[in-house]
Order: structure tokens, then C-alpha cells, then sequence
């Protein structure tokens, strides 16, 4: 799969990253590939695993900010609703989130 | 003048975060970068002169944004530099907290750089805009407090020259009022560190130190023959006395009766000094007899200068004295009654004030043990 197919497939609005970017294609290119390296994903699932709310919270909060830079809406948003249910104390809800977060992060990788 | 501020910082964990607005600024600023808040905090001392602006984000391990924040404002940065928060929590809470602290602006994230960009910059530029005014304002300042004291200066000493002019007649050397002035000053200054119950300040001491210069204004009213009258006739009778005792009274009615001049800091202690420096600390003096502190303390400190110079100096009615004498005399009691913690203060300036003052212009046959 060549980058630009599996942008695609990820749903990333390149347009508009580019313009985030400053119009540096060089630069999103390396970091869209860079994110499979994120430590950020990693962190998230050992947190899961050991049920550290906080540390659930800091590492979906990066995650989401990171996301929303690359263009990754899905993942995005679901990180977004992950760290809201968490700070609204809406265990269940994150429990439920929290998979699927996981899910999608490992997909666009 | 934008040549100065060349540099932004970007403090923030995130690695993709400082490469976007690294991206986005690269080509106005030279980018400085830290990953967390002490290593932000680590660049300032060498760079904080050139910078323009610093990105900062809130939730960073060490030393989180609001951390950086207060640092800032110790240093007194925060006013000189714009700092913009970084944040994907644009919640209210923490935007509202993020004012207090200091930052000028909110970029939420993600970001939209176009955007970004113009509100950066446009804030850059007002900042620059204020520190320079701020720059040439204090150098308007300081221009003008140069020539507000050169003006001063100026004033006071035509003051000094018609003070003089005006006991032309019985000033034998021309230089009694500065003497006095001096005099005054040097016994003011060790009273405030000796007693500072006697509440000198610096400005206080200065004031009075002119407003000694107008002591004996009111000798204009006394007649020459009074004034002036030879040795050679004896002493003034009493009735003679009571005339020339007159120019304290004299002195301080003319000084009230200048509307203008009533409304000055000067004035109330132009006024006490002409009226009350021939006031004796036994309450045995003129016009009022008042005793101890209800003499005003410039009335009294102008009192035992104007002594100390008449017993040192030579006048019609004496030689000089050797100021060993003097000293003698003053705490002997000989010369008027005085306010002990004055004579105090008057014991230890007293061979500093000779020194500096005297000194120079006698020659050892002026003197008379």
C-alpha cells in the first residue's frame, strides 16, 4: 500500500493537515509515519491493563491531541469521549470506549 | 528595531507539536525548543532579551505550564514577552486560570496555522510596539528629571543670592547663609541616623537645608543703626534689643503674607526656621518662648548652626574662635540652650564640619583661644 491509499483508507483529510503543516508535505509525511512508533499508544494500553484511571486519562489526552494534528478524526473524537468519560467519572462508559480506542489506534498503524 | 527580538520558544512534550509551530514560525524566528518546563525554564537566561513570544503547553511531566508560568512572572518576563498557551483542554476552567497566570492568548488545538499564525504575529507586533514605547518613554524621563533638577538648581541658587543680598548689611564675609546651609544639612543627616525618631527623610533634610537660607530674612525690617551698630558704642540697650528681636516676627509675617508661596512644601518650614531659630530648649528664648520640642526640630537645628558659625567666624563684636572653643562653648551652655540629643549629633559632625567648611579659608593668626 503506498502512503497516500493507506491515508485514504484512514480517512485523513490531507488538505487539510497539509495546511496545518504549513504546506510542509515532507513533514506530515514523516510524522503520519511516525505515528506507529508512538509511544503514546503503548502507554494507553499498559494503563488499560493496569486500570490506572489517571494515567488512562494523560496518555488518551495525548493521544487525542496528537490525533487531532495528524488529520485522524476517528480516533480523535474517540479519544476525546474516552478522556471526557473519565473526567466525568463515567467508568462504564470508558470501559466501553477504551477497547475501541485501542482498536482504531492499532488500525491506523 | 525588530532586529532585537528574534526567537520564539516552544516548550511542550509532544514532539509533533513543536515541529507544526516550528513549521509555522521557522522562517520569521529562529525556534528554540524544550520538552518539558525546566528544560524551557534552562534557555531563558541567555535568550529572554531576544524573545519574541513562547508557546507553552499545560500538561507536561517535571514542571507542568502553570509552573513556567509563575517562574516567568518572578523573572518579571511576562510583560515584555507574550506567552501563548498550547492546549487541546480549551475548557473554561482551564483557559480562565491560564489569564490569571498570565498568558496573552489561547491556541487550542488542533491547530489551524493560518490562523495561528496571524493572531501570533499580530500580537508579537503589539508587544514589540509597547516595550518600545516603554523604552523611549523612560528616556524621556530621565531627560526631563535632568533638566527639572538643572531648573532647580538654578532657582535655588538665585534664592541663595538674594538671601545674601538681602543681610548684605550685616553679613561681614557673604558666605554666613551657606555656612548655615551646610551646617544645617550635616546636623540633619546625623540626627536621622542617630534619632530617627525625629523622623529626616532625605527629601525632608534637603527641604530644610534651603529653607535655612531664609533664617534671617527679616532683618530687612531692622534699622541700620540697630543693625550696624558699631562696637564702639557698647551693646544694644534693651530697648534696641527688643527691636532686633523684632526680625524673627518680621521674617515669618512677610513669608506668610506671599499667598503663593503658602502653598509650597518649603513654606512651613521657611516659617518655623525664621520664626522660632532664636527659641532656647530652657523656654527661655524669642519670640514665643518655647521649650524643648515644641520648638520645631529645623528651627532648632538651624539655631545651633547659625551659632556655631557666628563663635567660629569673625564678626564686628568678636574675633573668631578656635573651634575647640566653640564646642566648648555650646555644650557649656554659653551660647543658648539646646536639645541634648542635638548636641549629641552636633559633638560628632562638629570637627568633620570644621574641616570641611573652614578649614580652608583661615589661616592660624585668625585665631583667639
Amino acid at each position: 500500500m503506498t502512503f497516500d491509499e493507506a491515508t485514504d483508507k484512514i480517512g485523513v483529510d490531507k488538505e487539510e493537515t497539509l495546511r496545518r503543516f504549513s504546506g510542509n508535505t515532507e513533514l506530515m509525511e514523516r510524522f503520519i509515519k511516525k505515528f506507529p512508533e508512538d509511544t503514546t499508544f503503548n502507554e494507553l494500553q499498559e494503563a488499560l491493563k493496569a486500570k490506572n484511571w489517571t494515567d488512562i486519562e494523560n496518555t488518551a489526552h495525548t493521544l487525542k491531541g496528537v490525533s487531532g494534528n495528524l488529520g485522524f478524526h476517528e480516533l480523535y473524537t474517540l479519544s476525546a469521549a474516552l478522556v471526557t468519560a473519565i473526567r466525568e467519572k463515567n467508568y462504564t462508559e470508558a470501559d466501553k470506549l477504551s477497547p475501541q480506542t485501542v482498536d482504531t489506534a492499532a488500525e491506523k498503524s | 528595531m525588530a532586529e532585537s527580538l528574534k526567537k520564539i520558544l516552544i516548550i511542550d512534550d509532544v514532539e509533533l507539536n513543536r515541529a507544526l509551530l516550528r513549521e509555522a514560525f521557522c522562517k520569521n524566528f529562529e525556534v528554540l525548543e524544550a520538552e518539558n518546563g525546566y528544560k524551557g525554564l534552562e534557555q531563558l537566561p541567555q535568550n529572554a532579551s531576544q524573545l519574541a513570544a513562547i508557546f507553552l503547553d499545560i500538561i507536561m511531566p517535571e514542571l507542568d505550564g502553570f509552573g513556567v508560568l509563575q517562574e516567568l512572572e518572578n523573572h518579571e518576563l511576562l510583560r515584555k514577552v507574550p506567552v501563548f498557551l498550547i492546549t487541546t483542554e480549551a475548557s473554561d476552567y482551564v483557559v480562565e486560570r491560564a489569564y490569571k497566570y498570565g498568558v496573552v492568548d489561547v491556541i487550542p488545538k488542533p491547530f489551524n496555522m493560518q490562523i495561528i499564525h496571524r493572531r501570533v504575529m499580530n500580537i508579537i507586533e503589539l508587544y514589540n510596539n509597547r516595550n518600545q514605547l516603554e523604552m523611549l518613554f523612560n528616556q524621556q524621563m530621565h531627560v526631563l528629571s535632568d533638566q527639572d533638577f538643572k531648573l532647580q538648581e538654578n532657582l535655588w541658587a538665585i534664592i541663595e543670592v538674594l538671601s545674601t543680598a538681602a543681610e548684605y548689611r550685616s553679613d561681614e564675609t557673604g558666605h554666613h547663609i551657606e555656612r548655615v546651609k551646610n551646617i544645617t544639612n550635616e546636623l540633619l543627616r546625623s540626627l536621622s541616623v542617630n534619632h530617627p525618631e525625629y523622623d529626616l527623610s532625605d527629601s525632608k533634610i534637603e527641604l530644610i537645608s534651603q529653607a535655612s537660607i531664609l533664617h534671617d530674612i527679616g532683618k530687612i525690617h531692622i534699622p541700620d543703626r540697630i543693625l550696624n551698630k558699631p562696637a564702639s558704642e557698647g551693646r544694644l540697650t534693651s530697648e534696641e534689643f527688643e527691636i532686633m528681636k523684632t526680625h524673627t516676627t518680621a521674617g515669618c509675617e512677610m513669608l506668610a503674607s506671599m499667598k503663593g508661596f503658602k502653598n509650597s512644601r518649603i513654606y512651613e518650614y521657611c516659617y518655623a526656621i525664621c520664626r522660632s531659630h532664636h527659641e532656647r530648649w530652657d523656654g527661655k528664648g524669642y519670640p514665643d518662648g518655647l521649650t524643648g520640642n515644641q520648638i520645631p526640630i529645623a528651627a532648632q537645628v538651624v539655631s545651633v548652626a547659625d551659632v556655631y558659625d557666628a563663635l567660629i567666624s569673625k564678626r564686628v563684636y568678636k574675633p573668631a574662635f578656635t573651634f575647640e572653643t566653640a564646642v566648648k562653648m555650646i555644650n557649656g551652655g554659653e551660647c543658648g540652650a539646646f536639645n541634648p540629643d542635638l548636641i549629641e549629633c552636633f559633638n560628632q559632625t562638629a570637627s568633620k564640619i570644621y574641616d570641611k567648611y573652614y578649614k580652608k579659608e583661615f589661616d592660624s593668626n585668625t585665631f583667639v583661644k
